[in-house]
């Protein structure tokens, strides 16, 4: 028995910024600059600055959470800010849950770490954020999803 | 057999009764009792009937590969047959029944095919069940679906519930180091050996108790709970009741737990089972060995059952079997049973095949060169009759009164999960058993599933596994361990005797049927498996596979190993559908997509609809109404004033870069390159072979900025599509793909009033009319209430149109706004069926005309196609097949009698020639408000130009139907497509 909270949280601003295969680097200093942070975090990682969070969600893609500056020209810029929904899952029981839902090594994933996954047919990215984990799902998907999530918190509220 | 519960001793908690039902009466047991030991307790000797000869049958073992005692458990939805009573742990209130009986497993009716016995041998299934000549000469079906309803109600074991499952299920997955499966002496130190080295280690045991052989022996619980102490203490998890079903790729291992099957009143908000991916740095596979039995007359008669099996219920569960007990063995392994038996009270006689056995136990009578030829005994084993080796087998040597035959034949080690991998099992003739093969995958064997017999070196195989597991070399202990060697026996045959012996009890297999096989050709392995049905059963052989390769072994007049092996495949016990599904039944079988004016859309009286994955509103009835009236209420004020339709499902793609263009005017067969910005295009995508793949339109937003919108359920496959080609066959390509589907809310507002709908709507100084946004046209909005968005002159249902696109999240206040102004102008709101009604009238196609067997031309679209650049699909588009003038082409379809309908689906040809494909098929059929009778959409051989002047018929054979219709231009309404434009 574990207690878990799973609850969905108010979507940030969230833009997509692609880079060119030959322009990776400047590209990373860019969204470096944008977020306040020393460097453009790697595959798989996230970084945070006074300028919002930097997830890096492909090898060519970052997603900037934010509130609400615009990305700078010569970017290839998409506003998903609506697409996403945010649900924060925190507690003992967070763990188990996660084993529940999805096929990632979730104790191998240090605070500040990103994936994204295949969960019950949906599409999901994982975030190890600092207050808690959070589900990153595409918005269509996300009533049927939070029930899944639901139902599985439940079971690992009662414990086996 | 008169098995009694002991005044003490087992593991059983005796201060716990627990209650449960047999067969609707109650009964009685402790806790820590299985069903089995329970059952044996309570003095019910016959708890099963055979497959197809019906006999009774006991309680056979104390495991796993239990072959009598198979019933079923649960009540009404809950139910669940073929499970084992060995493995089936006690809880109060469990309700149990024998199955494969009438009226129950004590006085079957269906035992009378016992006396047809010599009819049912292997394959007579083959044989029998034909056509009578002059009837049928072998031909035909009519009287076999009349023998297979028969057998149908003969066949099988239990029946399942056909009540939808109650129970929830779930899936989760883990992760370690090491995974120990088993956890008998080897498996325990394994574990411990591993966690003490500092691994992750998780030890799975099938069991409600770790310890596996350890349970069976008083003497050892004190160090068995040490060790359980010192694994959690080096913080081991450890998984009880929980099965490795499978072995997989990549040290994945399948486990089915189960969570609740024992629990008399368990947590609504539990799952009945969880089924785990386990992936494991390596695996040590301690699962032990099982007693053999042997096959002779009468072996299966409830009473007989292997030796270890009897010694466990006497000290583990607290149960003596039998009060006079005869123990056939031919290796040392015997001697421990046997001195368990006789402590607890019992008259022990063991019948040694060898000449020179062990000194008997205290209590224990041993005769040497003995086995056993046949059992007696017609509910329960009452005497058995010895033999004894002669030159050409068995000869009989007179009669023992009993009430219990024990079967100490041998062992052969579960190898079962290495099996699925590449683990290949290698016969010992010394040990008379196969042991598991090396493997190159991390996996390996420790304890008695590695042939090692005696206990100690047990515990050292499985430390050495546990080494190996860690990348340490460490040398395995030999296998064997018994004093004095084993006598092979496999089958024992008097010359007198014709009674049947079974080799595989749960199929009722038999000696005879193996030879039979022989005879009739079927000798390679595989084939005696199929054609006797022998390991076939829920056991996959445990039992009997040994057994049955040593006879056709016999027959062939070669060596056990000469013979082969089937492969053992998962799951190693049987896993439940629901468990593999886990939560992914009923509604969640998909996930469901809802777009962001669902609540909106149902808050305004939407009847909604599956459209692929989404929710989508199928029509708005209003009071009184049906989907007949509801459609084409809202398809004629969609024509005659203004309609509001929510097309959020549109797939839509953002396609990014300085490259951009040109990939578009690559996918697409029209072209791209010079789209103004603000313009938008219809569009359609071929395949690599050329046929249609979708079609959508596609918005240039900016210089290097476009909008593809892509079919509702094609969406996810383009969205695939590009990334391929851009990651594959143009990587020199600067573009970038993203998926903004659920970014948008979007509705389409269609009608002659449409504009000034929409007009009221906007914030001041916004400008759509014709000039400032002509037909195609794309701009950027704003709202009354501020919202921004996109707006876009585009039109499917071929009505003066806008596409209005805002953020999801700003769906329901747009609508807020739309809604009343269109209602104010005698509008409505639309669903799916008005929606396709629409543009069947105008022929527009969907994916039920672009369906992957279309071509352009197919689709009356072939115009579209550029001849100035080349694109996807322009190769093999022009294969000589494909340009065939008589193609199926799409064409509209009037009921010649205007008063008549047709199904879509129906299939299209001329009068007089309704055979085969005909001439094409119907892909949509509605009523037209505009035209004032049915019509439909379809695809003919030739096209409307073929058919001009001739009849055709539309025809249902499957669900009955046929009517008479003219083949029209698939643009039956408005074919200049005036109404969309100014």
């Amino acid at each position: 028995m574990a207690e878990v909270t799973v609850s969905e949280i108010a979507a940030p601003r969230l833009t997509q910024i692609a880079a060119w295969p030959d322009a990776l680097a400047e590209a990373g200093s860019a969204v470096a600059a944008l977020a306040g942070v020393e460097a453009a975090p790697g595959p798989g990682l996230s970084a945070t600055g006074p300028g919002g969070t930097l997830l890096r969600v492909e090898p060519l893609k970052w997603w900037w959470l934010h509130d609400g500056t615009a990305a700078p020209d010569g970017l290839a810029v998409v506003d998903l800010s609506a697409a996403r929904v945010h649900v924060a899952l925190s507690g003992p029981g967070a763990r188990d849950v996660l084993a529940r839902l999805v096929p990632l090594d979730v104790d191998g994933m240090a605070e500040g770490a990103v994936a994204s996954t295949l969960s019950h047919h949906t599409s999901v990215t994982l975030w190890r954020a600092p207050e808690a984990w959070r589900l990153i799902v595409p918005r269509s998907y996300a009533a049927d999803y939070r029930a899944m999530i639901d139902a599985t918190a439940a079971t690992v509220r009662v414990g086996s | 057999m008169t098995a009694r519960r002991l005044d003490a001793g087992g593991r059983i908690d005796r201060t716990r009764r627990i209650r449960f039902a047999w067969d609707g009466a109650e009964a009685r047991g402790f806790a820590g009792d299985t069903l089995a030991s329970a059952l044996m307790a309570s003095g019910h000797p016959v708890v099963g009937r055979s497959f197809k000869y019906h006999r009774p049958r006991g309680i056979m073992s104390a495991g796993v590969e239990e072959s009598g005692a198979i019933v079923t458990v649960g009540e009404g939805a809950r139910a669940e047959p073929n499970v084992k009573a060995t493995a089936q742990e006690l809880y109060e209130g469990l309700s149990a029944r024998g199955q494969n009986a009438w009226p129950n497993v004590r006085w079957d009716a269906g035992s009378v095919s016992g006396l047809f016995g010599r009819f049912f041998a292997a394959g007579f299934y083959y044989k029998t069940f034909m056509g009578l000549p002059p009837f049928e000469w072998g031909r035909g079906t009519g009287l076999w679906m009349r023998y297979e309803a028969l057998i149908r109600r003969a066949a099988g074991m239990g029946a399942a519930s056909r009540e939808p499952d109650p129970d929830a299920y779930e899936t989760a997955h883990a992760r370690c180091d090491v995974l120990v499966v088993g956890s008998g002496p080897a498996g325990l130190r394994a574990a411990l050996t591993a966690a003490e080295a500092g691994r992750d280690v998780i030890l799975v045991e099938q069991d409600f108790e770790l310890g596996g052989d350890l349970l069976s022996d008083p003497s050892e619980w004190a160090a068995r709970d040490e060790m359980v102490a010192a694994l959690e203490k080096a913080g081991v998890r450890v998984m009880l009741r929980t099965t490795a079903f499978g072995l997989y790729d990549h040290g994945v291992a399948g486990l089915v737990e189960r969570v609740t099957d024992h629990l008399a009143a368990p947590d609504p908000a539990l799952p009945r089972q969880r089924v785990w991916t386990v992936r494991a740095g390596a695996t040590v596979v301690a699962t032990g060995a099982l007693e053999r039995t042997v096959a002779f007359a009468g072996n299966d008669r409830p009473g007989v059952m292997t030796a270890q099996a009897a010694a466990t219920y006497a000290t583990r569960f607290g149960v003596l079997p039998g009060e006079r007990v005869v123990i056939a063995a031919n290796n040392d392994s015997a001697y421990g049973p046997a001195a368990v038996l006789a402590g607890a009270g019992a008259e022990v006689t063991v019948l040694d095949l060898r000449d020179a056995p062990p000194d008997a136990p205290d209590g224990v009578t041993v005769r040497a060169g003995r086995t056993v030829a046949e059992a007696h005994g017609a509910r329960g084993v009452t005497r058995v009759r010895m033999a004894r080796p002669v030159r050409d087998g068995f000869a009989g040597a007179g009669w023992l009164d009993c009430d219990l035959l024990c079967m100490a034949a041998g062992w052969t080690p579960v190898v079962n999960l290495g099996s699925h991998r590449d683990v290949r099992a290698t016969w010992d003739a010394g040990l008379a058993t196969f042991l598991p093969g090396p493997s190159r995958e991390a996996l390996h064997f420790a304890g008695a599933a590695a042939g090692v017999w005696d206990r100690a070196r047990c515990a050292a195989s499985g430390e050495a596994a546990a080494k190996r597991a860690m990348g340490e070399a460490a040398p395995a202990p030999e296998p064997g361990g018994w004093e004095r060697p084993i006598a092979p026996l496999y089958e024992v045959r008097v010359p007198d005797v014709t009674r049947k012996s079974f080799v595989d009890p749960q199929h009722d297999v038999t000696a005879s049927d193996v030879r039979l096989a022989h005879r009739e050709g079927f000798v390679s392995v595989e084939h005696l498996k199929r054609y006797t049905t022998l390991g076939m059963a829920t056991d996959q052989g445990k039992v009997g596979n040994v057994i049955g390769l040593a006879l056709m072994a016999e027959a062939l007049g070669r060596e056990i190993p000469a013979v082969g092996t089937t492969r053992f495949r998962p799951p190693y016990t049987p896993v439940s559908i629901g468990a593999l599904a886990g939560r992914s039944v009923g509604t969640h079988f998909r996930p469901t997509r809802r777009t962001p004016l669902h609540d909106w859309n149902l808050a305004h009286g939407a009847t909604m609809t599956d459209a692929g994955l989404w929710r989508r509103p199928w029509f708005y009835p209003r009071a009184g109404e049906g989907i007949a009236e509801a459609y084409v209420r809202e398809a004629a004020t969609v024509r005659e004033a203004v309609g509001i339709c929510d097309v959020s499902s549109l797939g839509k793609i953002a396609v990014q870069g300085p490259d951009a263009a040109e990939f578009l005017n690559r996918v697409y067969v029209n072209g791209f390159l010079k789209l103004p910005i603000g313009k938008a295009r219809y569009g359609v995508m071929l395949r690599d072979d050329g046929f249609v793949m979708d079609d959508g339109t596609t918005w240039r937003l900016g210089e290097e900025e476009f909008l593809m919108t892509t079919t509702t359920t094609g969406a996810g496959r383009v969205m695939v599509w590009l990334e391929e080609l851009l990651q594959t066959r143009w990587p020199e390509l600067r573009v970038h793909v993203a998926s903004t589907t659920d970014a948008w809310a979007s509705v389409s507002v269609a009608g002659p009033r449409s504009r000034e709908t929409i007009e009221a709507c906007l914030a001041d100084g916004s400008d759509i009319s014709d000039a400032a946004l002509p037909f195609m046209g794309v701009a950027r909005m704003r709202l009354a209430n501020g919202t921004e968005g996109w707006i876009a002159r585009i039109s499917f249902s071929g009505e003066r149109a806008f596409e209005l696109f805002v953020p999801a999240l700003d769906g329901p206040g747009m609508m807020d706004l739309l809604w009343p102004e269109a209602e104010r102008r005698g509008g409505c709101l639309y669903g799916l069926e008005a929606l396709g009604t629409l543009r069947i009238e105008k022929g527009h196609v969907t994916g039920a005309e672009l369906d992957g067997r279309v071509t352009l031309d197919d689709a009356g679209l072939g115009r579209m196609a550029s001849t100035k650049k080349a694109f996807v699909g322009d190769a093999l588009r022009r294969r000589s097949e494909l340009e065939r003038d008589d193609r199926p082409r799409l064409v509209g379809l009037f009921p010649k009698d205007r008063s008549a309908t047709f199904k879509a689906g129906s299939i299209l040809h001329a009068p007089g020639e309704a055979e085969g494909m005909g001439a094409g098929w119907v892909t949509a059929v509605t009523h037209s408000p505009a035209l004032g009778h049915w019509i439909g959409l379809g695809f003919i051989s030739g096209g409307a130009a073929a058919w001009d002047g001739r009849p055709a018929v539309a025809d249902d054979p499957t669900r009955g139907g046929s009517c008479e219709v003219e083949v029209v231009s698939p643009h039956m309404f408005d074919a200049d497509g005036g109404r969309m434009r100014g």
